[in-house]
Parts: structure tokens; C-alpha cells; sequence
């Protein structure tokens, strides 16, 4: 491991050479123990030391109480706002309510245009329809192959 | 936890005893708010206890689960917290940034949270995981569903952001020392 690979590591597993991976170990205390590493393995100790003691962890003065409490029946609800009722939860609602009403609506009430779609089909066809009553099966194919677009020229 | 599960406190004060200083430590490393620490702490515990049936024994330690609920509601409150500075209802200031004068140590500490606070999420919740919660990086990626190469190049670029920031503190040799003016 160079001095290079072996300062970049630190900065990937930390000051700690004991929590390095084993496979790294080894290499990481030859690379320690020359003047370089050794100087690049102080800074990073000083490094994390000086993170540490500005983040200390705080005090759980009576949160643990607290919790059990909301564990109780009846208990209130003591959680923030922020926590029990996410803003986007209801603004997805909102927004989503409407589309599943126009939905539902769309499929259950077909639209006037729909009606007057099915009435001219009706007087457009029926026509056709009589003649294939009438002209027998033959007839029947042919005309309703040019009626879905197809050609007789095939 | 299957005695959670089973609505057993006497088990899941256990989990409190086990979990919820370290739990309360990282939400404060992440959201540098005592408050909003507290309330992520007991909303993280509240979860676990009325979703207790949805944990899958197999699949994560109850502790990563724990902290990838306590992560997700960190983020939430970055967002809330932004939404807030957004609509003009809260200001960035906190006690961080209260500019009282104080000793060149305070001065020093409340660079480093601010430095920490600066970082991007991800890169903050791998630092604060790996480098003050004592995690290994492979369960520190289970706990942030992400690759360990990826954990790993998280650490690595929040390490460096946070050492050029402080970089000037490192050079003042009274900073360096520890000593006041």
C-alpha cells in the first residue's frame, strides 16, 4: 500500500486502524509506521477527535419515560405536528381525490357523445346489416371486410 | 422483537434501554436540533411499536431498522425545515448561529456543527454513522439502502468536504491547541 492509497483510505474507513477491513490491516500499519503515515494518521485522529467532542450526544433526560407514557391507553397524542401527519400525505389526497371521482364518473355514466356515437353507428350500419340478411353468408363476409377497412383485392 | 410484536413493554423498554440514546444521538448529529432530536427519538420508537408486524426478522437487524426509520424522519424534517425557511416561517438561525460571543472552543465546536450541517444529506448521514456512531460501512449501507462501494465514496467525499471547511481551524495553532483566548 502507498502513502497515497493509504491516506485515501483513511478517509474511507477512519482513524481507527482496527476497525479497517483485515485484508487492509496489515498493509495499513507498514504504511503508519513511516514518517508520512504516521504524520497523515495523526491528522485524521485529530481530525475525528475535533468532529466528536463538537457533536457530543445529548442527554435523554426523561424521553424514555415520555415514550412509554404515549404507550399508554388513552394516552394523548404527544407527537409534533410534523411527525403524525405528513404535508405531502394530504396534499396527495387532494390532489388525487378528484381524478378517482372523474374516474369512477366516467365509467359508470356514458357521455352524451358516447350516445350519439352509438345512434349514428345504428343508422349507418343498418343498412348493411339488412342486406346481409338478406344476400346470405358469402355476401355477409365480404361486406363486413370492406367495412373494417379491408380491401376485396387481396 | 417478536415479543414486541406481541405487545410485550417489558420487552420493548428493553429496546428503549438498548437503542434510544444512540438513536436521539443521531437524529441530534443530523438535524443539530436537541428538539427536533427528541421528537425524531420517540416518533422512531412509536413507529417500531405500532408497525412492530411488519419487520422481517430475516432481513435487517432490528438496529439498522431502527435507524433507517430515525433516517427517513430526518430527512423529513430537513424538508419540513426548508419548507418552513421557504415560506418566511423560520429562519435558518438556531442556537448554532446565535453569534454570542463565547470561548474560542465554543467558536470552534459550533464550525464544526455548522460544517457538518452543510454537507449534503447523504454524505452527513454516512459520516455521522461511520465516524460517530462507531458503524461498520457495511451496515452502515443496509441502514441507508445503499451500496457499500457508494457508502464508502459518501464517507469518503464527506471527510474531505469537512475537512476543507475546517480547514482554517486546523491552521490556528490556539484552535489546534484547544486553548482559550
Amino acid at each position: 500500500m502507498t502513502i497515497d492509497e493509504f491516506i485515501r483510505y483513511l478517509d474511507v474507513h477512519g482513524a481507527d486502524l482496527d476497525r479497517w477491513p483485515p485484508e487492509l490491516g496489515g498493509a495499513a500499519r507498514v504504511a503508519a509506521a513511516t514518517a508520512e503515515g504516521r504524520s497523515a494518521l495523526e491528522a485524521a485522529r485529530a481530525f475525528e477527535a475535533l468532529v466528536a467532542e463538537s457533536l457530543p450526544a445529548p442527554p435523554a433526560l426523561g424521553l424514555q419515560a415520555r415514550i412509554l407514557a404515549c404507550l399508554e391507553p388513552g394516552a394523548g397524542p404527544a407527537r409534533p405536528a410534523w411527525l403524525a401527519a405528513p404535508r405531502w400525505r394530504s396534499l396527495a389526497a387532494v390532489a388525487v381525490a378528484p381524478l378517482a371521482l372523474g374516474f369512477v364518473l366516467g365509467f359508470a355514466w356514458p357521455s352524451e357523445e358516447d350516445a350519439f356515437e352509438d345512434a349514428v353507428s345504428v343508422l349507418a350500419f343498418s343498412s348493411v346489416f339488412e342486406e346481409e340478411l338478406a344476400a346470405g353468408d358469402g355476401a355477409s363476409e365480404a361486406t363486413a371486410a370492406t367495412a373494417d377497412g379491408e380491401s376485396d383485392e387481396e | 422483537m417478536h415479543r414486541i410484536r406481541a405487545r410485550d413493554r417489558g420487552a420493548f423498554g428493553l429496546l428503549l434501554d438498548r437503542h434510544l440514546a444512540g438513536i436521539q444521538a443521531y437524529a441530534f448529529r443530523m438535524t443539530d436540533n436537541r428538539a427536533d432530536a427528541e421528537d425524531i427519538a420517540q416518533e422512531t420508537f412509536l413507529r417500531v411499536w405500532s408497525r412492530a408486524r411488519t419487520f422481517r426478522p430475516g432481513r435487517v437487524r432490528v438496529s439498522t431498522w431502527l435507524y433507517r426509520i430515525a433516517h427517513n424522519l430526518c430527512v423529513d424534517a430537513f424538508r419540513r425545515r426548508r419548507e418552513a425557511v421557504e415560506d418566511g416561517l423560520e429562519t435558518l438561525a438556531d442556537e448554532r448561529y446565535s453569534g454570542l460571543p463565547g470561548s474560542i472552543e465554543e467558536e470552534r465546536r459550533a464550525a464544526v456543527r455548522a460544517a457538518v450541517a452543510e454537507l449534503p444529506e447523504r454524505q452527513r448521514a454516512a459520516v455521522v454513522l461511520c465516524q460517530l456512531q462507531g458503524w461498520s460501512n457495511r451496515d452502515a449501507a443496509v441502514a441507508l439502502e445503499v451500496s457499500v462501494d457508494a457508502l464508502e465514496s459518501l464517507v469518503a467525499r464527506g471527510r474531505r468536504a469537512l475537512r476543507v471547511r475546517l480547514e482554517a481551524f486546523r491552521e490556528d495553532p490556539l484552535v489546534a491547541d484547544g486553548s482559550t483566548r
